[in-house]
């Protein structure tokens, strides 16, 4: 039950409730609008890496990326600056 | 402490604090070991949370201090500074964090005679709002962390155990069911439900499950002034 200042982008929590806030927009919409599908499909991808990421977030890592499994483990991102 | 309570009365004040909070969301007790500092207190009840390990950057102590504050005294990010000495609305203590802290404890330390404390459980919010339209409700942080998330559920759930939180300060509605919930949380009146409570007497402690009730404060008028209370929070209260 310990408190918690912050939560991780690819925690649990984190990507369930932003797949709440997607189904929420797509329900504002007709089923027959073209962004009812697209809001639909982001939700069902937050959902499948929230389903993921209750068993670990490094699942929803590229596994060939050290960088990306370290920051998947909760550690600050490794990456200096942006690459062309 | 030992010298102050004997074990079978920790026992029976440990057992009087957990049925309080296990029936109304709060607990109040009068005059509680008084000559001892109040982290020593919380220690008797329960575990406390250490602010300032998990916040170092803030220099908020593991004690805070609340006294009653101009509007122009403190920044906008406490209620002093939005409110000043007017009556603070009912909200959850540090309900933008991912996992507020469960339970704080208010502790008298100069009495006043007329600031009260509100406390209002959520039990008649959820009757009249509903569970799922609560769990649907997303809100976001006032100030956004860079590289963390910051969307947070009026109700969601924590090894088990619902949090249910708001603030009408530092969250903001994210979707329309989260603006409905603002709605109905300010403009229904809990007047019925809400229990006053004073903090009266140095040593008075009010125990409150920051999960399961909202709290707020009274206006101050200016002979009270002078009021000062103590603040911890506890991630656990014995058994």
């Amino acid at each position: 039950l310990n408190a918690k200042v912050t939560q991780h982008p690819w925690s649990v929590d984190a990507l369930f409730n932003k797949a709440v806030l997607y189904v929420g927009e797509m329900e504002r919409l007709t089923a027959d609008d073209w962004r009812f599908g697209l809001w639909s499909s982001l939700s069902l991808e937050l959902l499948a890496r929230a389903a993921l990421a209750n068993v670990s977030p490094t699942l929803l890592a590229n596994g060939k990326d050290w960088r990306n499994i370290n920051y998947a483990l909760g550690n600050p991102p490794t990456k200096k600056g942006i690459q062309a | 402490v030992e010298a102050a309570l004997v074990e079978p009365q920790i026992s029976t004040l440990q057992t009087k604090i957990r049925e309080d909070l296990r029936r109304d969301g709060f607990s109040f007790c009068s005059r509680l070991l008084a000559e001892l500092a109040t982290a020593q207190v919380a220690h008797v009840l329960g575990i406390l949370v250490n602010v300032s390990e998990l916040l170092p950057e803030s220099g908020i102590p593991v004690v805070q201090t609340l006294v009653p504050r101009e509007r122009n005294e403190v920044g906008r990010n406490q209620y002093s500074g939005n409110y000043g000495q007017g009556k603070f609305p009912l909200h959850s203590d540090l309900a933008h964090w991912a996992v507020p802290p469960r339970y704080f404890m208010l502790r008298c330390i100069v009495e006043s005679d007329d600031v009260f404390t509100h406390v209002l459980s959520w039990a008649p919010i959820v009757n009249q709002i509903g569970a799922p339209s609560l769990r649907r409700a997303v809100f976001t942080a006032r100030k956004h962390r860079v590289g963390c998330s910051c969307l947070v559920r009026a109700l969601s759930t924590c090894d088990g155990l619902d949090v249910m939180r708001w603030d009408p300060l530092f969250l903001r509605p994210l979707n329309a069911t989260a603006q409905e919930v603002a709605l109905a949380i300010t403009s229904s009146n809990w007047n019925g439900n809400i229990q006053k409570i004073l903090l009266k007497y140095p040593g008075d402690i009010l125990l409150v499950d920051n999960w399961r009730s909202l709290y707020g404060r009274a206006a101050v008028p200016d002979n009270s002034t002078q009021r000062q209370i103590e603040r911890i929070y506890l991630s656990e209260v014995y058994d």
